[in-house]
């Protein structure tokens, strides 16, 4: 975790990676792994007057327990005079009460206050109470508290140990809103009231009888049955189960099994009594598949079981992971209870008894099934949640599964629930046409996205991945209608601007493209490649000395800007006209850049040689570009310019740029 | 024979299991940059070769600890011939006596000695952290530990490039005899119940994985706690909040000290995440109404009768994932107000991502927002943070807060602990012409800002000046400290930077009030830094002496699996 990008604004690349950094920090979360875990809680103790050094009690006193604890609550529970705890944990059990046991000569006595409820709140919460014991000592302090330390709030009774004193001087209560108020003179080792106002101390009656019994607690052990209701609208992945799958009529339990699952094999003949299952063998390997064969017949079974692919299965896994916070994998035998509509009605863990598949089915006609879902009864305050597919593809997607999230959401587009927001439902459409973009399914893309666009008619991205995809199918006209469309609505989008120049360029309309170029650097002028690709467009559009002057001035803007270096000295050693040729300047140039990427890079590499040719130094330029041709896995424009160099070495022949008009 | 014993075993286990491992699922799979990123999380595989080293270290010296525990001579094996230490139990110990409580610590270390001579640590328990490594030298800190005893050690020890030890050097030596003062009485109290049997005893690592996300899991499971007299019968109540799909729990405490669940019948079964509660009178009627920090929202409860039947008044979303209350009456009206730490902002909905994405990650202030609730009475209450200053530095992903006349001047004023941002403590300048006080974040005057991942505040006078001091939860990270303080580290920055980084694994911090209204540091000289990766804190006087002690509530994730991060 070495790389926290400074600000919000840092290079793009280092907060993707810091982000990605995250990402798997946050999953490993979920991965059932430990993390700082087995800690043991620590107690240190005031050694007072004696030593500022406190004393790391921890395991002596009976504290270091190795739960993952959160908050501590301190109480006098059974008002013997002493501070109890409790505490809340993450692991079992969630709670302890720990008693206080100490027996020494000490004293205390403790406060309950109460204001007047006019100026002052009535249970006296940020009131300070000062403890006078004697004349030479400075007054003991405590405020009350309501909430503090983490998560919690502790008795609103202000406990003092005395120590060896058995009497109090004076107490004084600064109460808010307020007159401080003193109190008279008491005998330590009981509880009191002070009431504002009364200006003496009441004695408190405290609870007797109060039984607190030593004992262990006797935590549950881990299962790995269960089950799971999720919310409505979860779509299970696709899934070919021998070709019949078009025959759902009411819900169906899709079981998975395994050969190599003892349990599975106890299960299969009861299984084959059930009406609505269907059997799918997660044995996908073929050298399973036989052991998997023989035990279906054996069980009774006169056909072969239904196998499910790798992908299948990976996708399975991924929904189930999509649904819980805790992403174990599915053991075998799992099963998914199904609607016609594949919608998920229960998710089981080890063998279901029909009995629960038959109340679950019932769930279909439920929007709403969290008290199916939720073990105890209870309130629910905030809103019903609803399934969403991006839950899953993004399972899918970062467990590098692009294909399949493709198909899941393909599968779960069409049957969106209703009651999701618009903005759900366009995100599931524009997450299913991008991944169709970047895996070359740029036409198939186009349907989901204007149906994207009806959900999400003011979003830019719609019109960016619109145009993009008229662009992937060659369709430069139509990409052009569908950025001018977009950019109507979001005239400052960058992004946009940026697709808009591409496309003009590839239209050859170099004028309207460098315009374009030059609205983005008014908007954002820091966009430094932006400024050199206004240079490059001028070339084309045949304006080399414009195209020079742009270049030298993103120069001196820009000093980093290496590739308008480069550009500029491509220009002033290769361009067809005499008048624009500067050698000299350009071979400096070449130089420069050589030195900065210590001859690494490629592209600097050709351009000094092409100066150097410029120059009649063909020996000097051969050197140059062999160090090019050594490379493997150039880009095809790359090879291109090594060869048209290289052949004006052979015919020891300045090259010349013959793109620019 | 045992051999045969042992097969017999795992065919009973086997037969009884009821699911299996499905056959291709065994191995997490990743995307590319993601499979990046998770080798980049491994230390070892992010170029931290000591790390490894490290493990080695703890693993010898736990068997060298572990053959004295045993009462074995430790294997030589372990050694160079010429190991030197020196005694594991110095000779002259100086003696504190706290009542029956005893601390003796070492004087004059270190001392080298030749022979090893084992110390009388028979049928203790062990535990070793190591904390530095440089050059084939460590520090470890070393816990024995027996019912009402505990030693604590550090030791320096030096070894060869084969892991030998060459020699321990103790640097610091403490040894406590004291009675077992805390036990554990839960089941007495709670084991009646039903919500205790079947929710309070199994972990949350249970309901992660049967329970729809939707409902409002996450793994850190910050729930927390109020504790207050619901009913007005004199005895304190319990109120427990829970993940989302378990229902908080409210048990009142009988007449014998047990206690009964009347979740339902109090209408406080609330099954949606929540972090915190506060039981406080907010209508000044007598009674202990209820505050619930409910995710991305706060919620008021008020308590009809006074016996504990409330109804929900008020509500309103906090654009934050909400954590900690803190309640106090800012304005002087009578009325108590509520403060609420914002963590995650909700527009990203993210506790999906439960330790949320702070940028940068060491001064973060991409979080959602603390608010103020002022108690308007009847029951409205609206947020004046903007009106009061508070909505100065206020998205730093805080955890909790609480309020204290620091300065004596007679005023509330309020400390932030921020998990990835600098902490906050706000003065209260007085009031403005609008009634309304008014706040000044002056961490950074008063050197407060605590820059480590702050976890919770307490106030408390440790030494009885009169002035408050503050403790603040951070996390100790042994890995932390052992990367952080290597000359390897970081090379590219200066030393302010790395000293951040490693004052970010130091754990947590004890600022002592001073009488001119200034704060020291006095974490090391109190050695209060090592509480782990630290929760809950607070100042408590364990044993009525009159000196407030500090307990810590720590550990971030226990799972199954015997690697750790």
């Amino acid at each position: 975790m070495s790389q926290s990008p400074l600000d919000a604004q840092g290079r793009d690349g280092q907060l993707q990676s810091y982000r990605q950094g995250w990402k798997a920090l946050n999953r490993l979360l979920h991965e059932n792994k430990s993390f700082s875990g087995r800690e043991r809680n620590s107690a240190f103790l005031n050694c007072g007057a004696d030593s500022t050094r406190f004393a790391d009690v921890s395991s002596a006193i009976g504290w270091d327990f190795a739960d993952d604890a959160r908050a501590i609550a301190s109480v006098d529970w059974d008002f013997d005079g002493d501070l109890d705890y409790w505490v809340s944990n993450r692991t079992a059990p969630r709670v302890r009460l720990l008693e206080n046991t100490l027996e020494n000569s000490n004293h205390f006595v403790s406060f309950l206050l109460e204001g007047n409820g006019a100026n002052t709140n009535r249970d006296g919460v940020g009131a300070r109470v000062e403890l006078r014991l004697g004349d030479d000592e400075k007054p003991r302090i405590k405020t009350l508290h309501a909430g503090h330390s983490f998560l919690s709030q502790s008795s609103r009774w202000l406990h003092f140990g005395l120590g060896g004193a058995t009497k109090i001087k004076s107490i004084t209560v600064n109460w808010p809103g307020g007159d401080p108020e003193t109190f008279k003179v008491i005998k330590a080792d009981y509880h009191y009231l002070l009431k504002q106002g009364s200006g003496s101390v009441l004695p408190f009656l405290t609870p007797k009888n109060i039984k607190l019994q030593p004992g262990s607690q006797s935590v549950h052990p881990p299962t790995p049955l269960a089950r799971t209701i999720p919310p409505s609208g979860n779509i299970l992945p696709p899934l070919k189960l021998g070709g019949n799958t078009e025959e759902l009529k009411a819900p169906t339990l899709i079981q998975l099994w395994s050969g190599t699952c003892p349990h599975c094999l106890v299960k299969l003949p009861k299984w084959k009594k059930w009406d609505r299952l269907i059997l799918l063998c997660t044995d996908f390997k073929i050298e399973d598949q036989e052991k998997a064969r023989i035990n279906f017949r054996k069980a009774g079974f006169t056909n072969d079981p239904i196998f499910c692919s790798e992908e299948e299965l990976l996708s399975l896994n991924a929904f189930q992971a999509s649904l819980v916070d805790l992403w174990i994998p599915l053991p075998v035998p799992s099963s998914f209870l199904i609607t016609p509509t594949w919608e998920v009605l229960g998710i089981y863990r080890g063998a279901i008894e029909e009995e629960q598949v038959m109340k679950d089915a019932e769930l279909a006609l439920q929007f709403d099934r969290r008290e199916a879902g939720a073990p105890f009864p209870g309130i629910w305050i905030g809103e019903v949640p609803i399934g969403n597919p991006m839950r899953t593809s993004n399972q899918l997607l970062e467990r590098g599964l692009d294909q399949q999230a493709i198909s899941y959401l393909q599968r779960a587009v069409p049957r969106l629930h209703p009651k999701l927001s618009r903005f759900e439902k366009g995100d599931s459409l524009l997450t299913l046409a991008q991944l169709l973009g970047i895996n070359g399914r740029s036409a198939e893309a186009l349907p989901v996205l204007i149906k994207s666009r009806a959900f999400l008619p003011e979003d830019s991205r719609v019109g960016l991945l619109l145009a993009q995809a008229y662009l992937d199918t060659k369709d430069l006209k139509g990409a052009l209608q569908a950025n001018s469309l977009a950019l109507n609505q979001h005239p400052e989008n960058l992004d946009l601007l940026d697709q808009r120049s591409l496309i003009l360029r590839q239209l050859k309309e170099w004028l309207s493209a460098i315009e374009t170029d030059r609205r983005i650097t008014q908007l954002s002028p820091s966009s430094a490649d932006v400024k050199t690709r206004i240079g490059s467009t001028l070339l084309f559009a045949g304006k080399p000395l414009e195209a020079i002057q742009q270049l030298k001035k993103t120069l001196a803007k820009h000093p980093r800007e290496l590739d308008a270096a480069n550009i500029l000295a491509r220009v002033l050693s290769c361009h067809s006209n005499s008048f624009v040729r500067s050698p000299d300047e350009a071979l400096a140039l070449a130089n420069r850049l050589c030195q900065i990427s210590r001859n690494r890079n490629n592209r600097f590499l050709l351009t000094k040689a092409a100066a150097l040719a410029n120059l009649e130094k063909y020996n000097e330029a051969k050197t140059i570009l062999k160090l090019v041709k050594q490379q493997k896995n150039l880009s095809p424009p790359l090879k291109n310019l090594v060869i048209l160099i290289n052949n004006s070495l052979q015919e020891k022949t300045p090259f010349r740029e013959t793109r620019w008009p | 024979m045992r051999y045969s014993l042992l097969l017999g075993l795992a065919c009973i286990t086997f037969a009884k299991a009821q699911v299996s491992d499905t056959p291709g699922l065994g191995e997490h799979r990743y995307s590319e940059d993601l499979t990046d990123s998770y080798e980049r999380i491994d230390p070892r595989k992010d170029g931290w070769e000591s790390e490894r080293q490290g493990e080695e270290f703890a693993a010898r010296l736990k068997e060298f600890i572990a053959a004295l525990t045993d009462g074995e001579t430790p294997d030589p094996d372990l050694f160079t011939p010429n190991f030197k230490t020196s005694p594991l139990r110095p000779m002259n110990l100086d003696a504190i006596k706290i009542e029956n409580i005893t601390v003796q610590r070492g004087k004059k270390l270190p001392e080298l000695l030749v022979d090893f001579i084992a110390p009388p640590w028979k049928d203790f328990d062990s535990a070793v952290k190591v904390t530095r490594i440089e050059n084939l030298v460590c520090e470890a800190l070393i816990t024995i530990k027996k019912k009402g005893r505990q030693i604590n050690a550090t030791w320096k020890c030096s070894w060869t490039s084969g892991f030998l030890l060459r020699s321990i050097q103790v640097i610091n030596y403490e040894e406590i005899t004291s009675p077992p003062l805390l036990q554990d009485v839960t089941a007495s109290v709670l084991g009646k119940t039903t919500a205790y049997q079947e929710q309070l005893l199994r972990s949350t690592d249970h309901w992660r994985l049967r329970l729809p996300r939707d409902f409002g899991l996450d793994a850190p499971a910050n729930h927390g706690m109020a504790i207050g007299d619901i009913n007005g019968d004199g005895r304190e109540d319990l109120y427990l909040c829970q993940q989302g799909g378990l229902p908080n729990r409210l048990f009142v405490q009988e007449a014998d000290g047990s206690l009964r669940d009347i979740s339902a019948e109090s209408k406080t079964d609330i099954l949606d995440y929540c972090a915190a509660a506060l039981l406080i009178d907010l209508d000044n009627d007598g009674d202990k109404d209820l505050v619930l920090s409910q995710d991305f929202k706060i919620i008021f409860f008020e308590n009809l009768d006074g016996k504990g039947h409330f109804e929900l008044v008020f509500g309103s979303s906090t654009r934050a994932q909400s954590f900690s209350l803190s309640a106090a009456d800012i304005d002087e009206d009578g009325l108590l107000d509520v403060y609420i730490c914002g963590y995650n902002p909700s527009f990203s909905a993210a506790r999906s991502g439960a330790l949320g994405e702070p940028i940068p990650f060491h001064d973060a202030n991409n979080g959602g927002p603390n608010m103020l609730w002022q108690n308007k009475g009847d029951w409205s209450f609206e947020d004046i943070s903007e009106k009061v200053g508070l909505d100065i530095d206020n998205t730093r992903f805080s955890l909790a807060a609480s309020w204290e006349d620091y300065d004596n001047d007679g005023d509330l004023d309020l400390y932030v602990a921020n998990d990835f941002g600098r902490n906050c403590l706000y003065q209260n300048q007085g009031m403005q012409p609008n009634d309304l006080p008014f706040f000044k974040n002056i961490a950074g005057d008063l050197n407060l800002e605590d820059t480590s991942a702050g976890m919770s505040t307490n106030w408390g006078d440790i030494n009885r000046d009169g002035r408050m001091d503050l403790y603040v939860s951070n996390m100790f990270s042994s890995a932390g400290n052992r990367i952080t303080f290597q000359n390897q580290f970081k090379t590219e920055v200066d030393q302010s930077v790395r000293s951040h980084y490693q004052r970010m694994a130091r754990g947590n911090t004890l600022f002592q009030g001073n009488i001119d209204g200034s704060f020291t540091d006095v974490s090391m000289t109190t050695q209060t830094t090592m509480a782990r990766w630290c929760w809950g804190s607070t100042f408590t006087d364990l044993n009525n002496d009159g000196w407030v002690d500090i307990l810590a509530a720590n550990g971030f994730i226990t799972a199954e699996d015997t690697g750790d991060l």
